[in-house]
């Protein structure tokens, strides 16, 4: 909280600055940004993009696909100024989704769904009346591809529309820039010195990078008199969802009873759901339906069998549109006499800008080898961290006869795979001079991790400056680290690095698409000739 | 010799100076609690004072409150809301230093917008008795509220207010987890083992902090400042309990008050060179507290201002006829259903140039509306300091959707007109708000109708006095 300050006041207003090139971008295109020369002096660390996002031809309501929401939609951010690269970070969603579940706890996931919508998968738990979530397929497989509290509930990309209809109108979602060295910045930026700032966001190239099926969609939901009525009533407090508004539900959709643990009863067609209303008063939910559910077959909760369509699968034309981004600029207005004194001091000495920046490096791993050598070609001068985070490889590229339950949903993950151990290379030089073991993880049935690699992983992501807040995620986003310096310091790498991992038994049992982030510091040198980045 | 042993460091325990037996009470004793903080060679870590309390509940007489009951309290503020208004003045010279009115509702939106539900629940429980709103864990994932009477959480925070030894037995992960029990009135020890007798007034013990702009302060300078006189007035008891087991004649009592402040005592030198300097300047942070109505759909609120170091505003709504009303929480930050908001600053847009307009399905009442207005609500934590530095929330989905939205509530306005330096501009002039909203009546409740709704203001600004042996000047 603010305490008395002796800071000089300075006056500092949000701008709303539209992107520049359309209104409309599809899965793909590139949103552009251009931060005027004019607009002065601005703070990084308190301006944020706004991303209003909306669906099309979707029969299921949708979510964003992973654990960092909106940040979903970006596959790379390039910051330049008049064709000079300041930093270009490829495969962002992965890397702010590494950021989410290394360092964000439960909490600020709560928090942070507010503006991102990020939404968990619902895979654990209890259902409504207390009964254990199912220990079954598809849940079981679904565990592995996203963390499951039951309490992180971001805004959906389809609320309600009129008469319970699927609502498809734009919902707006705001993006912290997590990892780009310019937005990290804690002091105000002259733009007066720098001069236009392009940035550019380009969008995942699938739709099924960056969306999933509501999570709640295909659970089963306690239900009085369901099956014996039209009617079906929900009583809060709900599994996966807050309100009508915010439930899977969709007028359209159908409807089948099912036991408590989701196996469905009855074996006649289900019921289509023709209204849907919401008590003000008491929260509680009426589905009204064209006729009994399962065929009058009684059971304690209810299942959605088809979306609003009729089809059990979600419709392969589904789409995310951008409909409108905005970059919100936090202006600050210093004194005249600062004002001038910095020209001359950048007129004088140049100006010296460290960024932050994280550059992408992929190779990929063919399934069923053992013993793997990734070369990881960074040369960069001002190298501190590298983390590699070995995803599926061959992911089917757009929605094909999708299954609402989110069992085939995109994967940015880093899979363990058995991996038994690891180590890097940089040049002739290997670190740790033994491998990092991880036998202890080798064993599928049971929760143990190789404190060795912990510590590894932790000394990494201090080292790129990402404060380590939950190591729930450990196995499940598996991510190979390796620390270059520490105490702020880097190291120059100008030999490359190679990192050679050791599989269990028969090697992987995918094709892996290892993703390595190098996190070095871009040096920004403003001065009376131009900019030059040194990196 | 080493300097730093000739400073002490010492925690002093101050009972209030209109110190009452039977307690202090809104009904039916002394409802204003005064302390006077001499003006010694000290700095005060105001930070760290606490106002320390033992609070007996009563339903109906003396009638002890039973967890059965639907007889509740605020999750977030508890009882630190026995504190409706607090003035804040020096004692040598007169000067009226700070004074904040509904205190209670600040604390409101001071806990809901700084503490997670986790932290709520593990560590503000510890000072506040209060267990926060929102789930924190799987084994509480159920979203969405369910009958205020005996909704678990509900049972759970009411588990605070049972003072009469008396088990409780509603399943949580506190279950069995009575604090009251056992703490007889007057016993002048916690760790008493024998229970009060039935009817009898139990009482627990709180530990608050005061969230007003002067308790920011790290160190003040008491011989400066010429002491301190503080004045706390209690909180209604219609406004402070809600639930339909709150009769007219339920009543609340606050025991053994005492104010706990560190002290850290100036050694020789520094006290020579205090009185040899005779003019000094102080700066304090504090609120400008103001109430306001929203009574239209389309409202422009304004305020006339004139602060020198003006950081940032917060603003919380309620329907005005929850106020002072045993049927709705007083402490519940209400969206009246906010459909456009425009913050201007001598008619023009400022701190943003925009309007922010939430995209919300208008013709949905607010219980069900999925919107989580991220737009207003990343501005409203702006107030406290760069929202992409507040980890730690219960501004969080599950308590903004749902019956939560219109019942618990942590909705809030806000603006932060110094983010960048954090030391506040000088205003003179009128601040104002456009806002469209719904007003829906959630209290009948009536998704179709509307009804006014209060509209809580506070700024947080910061103020500097020049201190001479003549007397305290604002600047």
């Amino acid at each position: 909280m603010y305490k008395p300050s002796e800071n000089m006041p300075l006056n500092s207003f949000q701008v709303v600055s539209p992107c520049e090139n359309q209104t409309d971008f599809r899965a793909g295109q590139i949103i552009r940004f251009v931060i005027p020369r004019s607009i002065g002096y601005w703070d990084p660390h308190t301006s944020r993009v706004q991303l209003e996002v909306r669906t099309e031809n979707n029969n299921w309501k949708m979510a964003f696909a992973h654990s960092c929401g909106v940040a979903s939609l970006i596959d790379m951010v390039r910051i330049s100024q008049n064709g000079i690269v300041l930093s270009e970070t490829t495969e962002y969603a992965t890397l702010n989704n590494l950021f989410t579940l290394y360092s964000d706890s439960l909490s600020i996931k709560q928090r942070n769904a507010v503006q991102n919508g990020a939404r968990d998968l619902v895979t654990e738990g209890l259902i409504g009346d207390g009964t254990v979530f199912p220990s079954a397929a598809p849940w079981e497989a679904l565990k592995r591809q996203g963390t499951s509290s039951g309490v992180v509930l971001g805004e959906n990309l389809n609320g309600q529309g009129p008469a319970g209809t699927m609502d498809n109108t734009s919902k707006k979602y705001q993006l912290e820039m997590r990892g780009i060295g310019l937005f990290e910045l804690l002091n105000a930026i002259p733009s007066i010195a720098i001069g236009d700032i392009l940035i550019e966001l380009r969008l995942v190239n699938f739709n099924k990078q960056a969306l999933m099926v509501h999570p709640a969609s295909k659970i089963p939901h306690i239900a009085a008199s369901a099956g014996a009525a039209p009617t079906v009533v929900l009583t809060p407090p709900f599994n996966g969802f807050t309100n009508l508004a915010d439930s899977p539900f969709v007028v359209g959709m159908q409807l089948t009873t099912a036991t408590a643990n989701g196996a469905a009863v009855g074996g006649a067609t289900p019921s289509l759901i023709t209204a849907m209303a919401q008590d003000s008063a008491t929260g509680i939910i009426t589905l009204t339906c064209a006729g009994n559910l399962s065929g009058g077959t009684a059971g304690t909760t209810v299942l959605i069998t088809q979306g609003n369509d009729g089809v059990n699968n979600l419709n392969d034309a589904t789409a995310f549109i951008v409909s409108r981004a905005s970059m919100l600029l936090q202006v600050v207005s210093p004194p005249q006499q600062y004002i001038e004194e910095t020209a001359a001091k950048v007129a004088q000495d140049g100006l010296i800008l460290d960024l932050n920046t994280y550059t992408t490096y992929r190779t990929s791993i063919t399934q069923g080898i053992s013993n793997v050598t990734c070369e990881i070609p960074a040369m960069m001068s001002r190298a501190r961290g590298v983390l590699s985070v070995p995803r599926v490889n061959n992911q089917t590229g757009e929605f094909s006869n999708y299954n609402p339950t989110n069992q085939d949903k995109n994967n940015i993950l880093g899979q363990y795979q058995q991996l038994l151990r690891y180590r890097t290379q940089i040049g002739e030089l290997y670190y740790p001079n033994q491998p990092v073991q991880l036998d202890q993880m080798i064993k599928t049935d049971v929760c143990h991790f190789s404190a060795q690699h912990i510590v590894e992983l932790e000394k990494c992501l201090q080292a790129c400056k990402i404060p380590l807040r939950s190591l729930l995620s450990t196995k499940q986003n598996f991510v190979i680290p390796r620390v270059l310096a520490k105490y702020g310091a880097s190291v120059n790498l100008e030999k490359g690095i190679r990192l050679y991992l050791e599989y269990n038994g028969n090697g992987t049992t995918a094709a892996l698409d290892v993703v390595s982030y190098v996190n070095h510091v871009n040096r920004v040198m403003v001065g009376p000739n131009g900019l030059e980045v040194l990196s | 010799m080493n300097s730093v042993a000739t400073q002490q460091k010492r925690f002093v325990r101050i009972t209030p100076s209109n110190n009452a037996s039977a307690g202090f009470s809104p009904d039916s004793s002394q409802p204003i609690v005064r302390f006077s903080v001499a003006d010694t060679m000290a700095s005060a870590d105001m930070e760290n004072a606490r106002v320390n309390f033992r609070l007996k509940v009563t339903t109906a007489g003396i009638q002890p409150v039973a967890s059965a009951n639907d007889f509740n309290i605020d999750q977030c503020v508890s009882g630190c809301a026995v504190f409706d208004q607090v003035i804040v003045s020096s004692r040598r010279y007169g000067n009226q230093i700070e004074a904040v009115h509904n205190l209670g509702r600040l604390n409101s939106s001071w806990y809901s917008s700084l503490y997670s539900p986790k932290q709520m629940a593990a560590n503000v429980n510890l000072n506040c008795r209060s267990i926060g709103k929102g789930c924190y864990g799987l084994q509480q994932s159920l979203a969405g509220l369910g009958v205020v009477g005996t909704d678990p959480s509900h049972i759970l925070q009411r588990k605070y207010l049972v003072t009469n030894g008396t088990a409780t037995a509603t399943g949580n992960s506190k279950q069995g987890w009575n604090q009251g029990t056992g703490v007889a009135a007057g016993s002048g020890s916690l760790m008493i083992a024998a229970p009060p007798a039935s009817g009898s007034s139990g009482y627990l013990d709180f530990s608050v902090p005061l969230h007003l702009g002067f308790f920011q302060s790290s160190s003040v300078n008491l011989n400066q400042v010429g002491g301190l006189e503080i004045v706390l007035y209690l909180d209604q008891t219609r406004n402070l309990f809600f639930g339909t087991d709150v009769a007219a004649t339920a009543s609340y009592t606050i025991t053994d008050v005492s104010l706990t402040i560190p002290l850290l005592y100036y050694n020789s030198q520094q006290i020579q060179a205090q009185t040899a300097q005779p003019e000094s300047v102080l700066s304090f942070m504090y609120w400008t507290s103001i109430y306001s109505v929203l009574d239209s759909t389309f409202n422009s609120i304004a305020h006339r201002l004139a602060l020198k170091g003006l950081l940032s505003a917060i603003h919380n709504m309620q329907p005005t006829v929850a106020i002072n009303n045993t049927v709705y929480d007083n402490h519940a930050l209400i969206d009246p259903g906010v459909e456009v908001l425009t913050f201007l600053r001598d008619g023009v847009k400022n701190p943003y140039e925009k309007s922010m307009i939430p995209t919300v399905n208008r013709a949905e009442g607010l219980a069900n509306k999925a919107c989580l207005n991220a737009e207003i609500l990343n501005e409203y934590l702006s107030a406290y300091r760069n929202p992409r530095d507040i980890n730690y929330t219960q501004v969080i989905p599950e308590n903004l959707n749902g019956r939560n939205a219109t019942k618990n509530g942590v909705f809030g306005l806000g603006q932060n007109y110094d983010p960048s330096a954090g030391a506040g501009i000088s205003i003179n002039g009128t601040i104002s708000y456009d806002i469209q909203s719904k007003l829906e009546d959630i209290t009948t409740p009536d998704p179709a109708g509307i009804e006014p709704y209060a509209f809580y203001s506070y700024y947080l600004s910061r103020q500097d006095y020049i201190v001479t042996p003549q007397g305290m000047s604002a600047v």
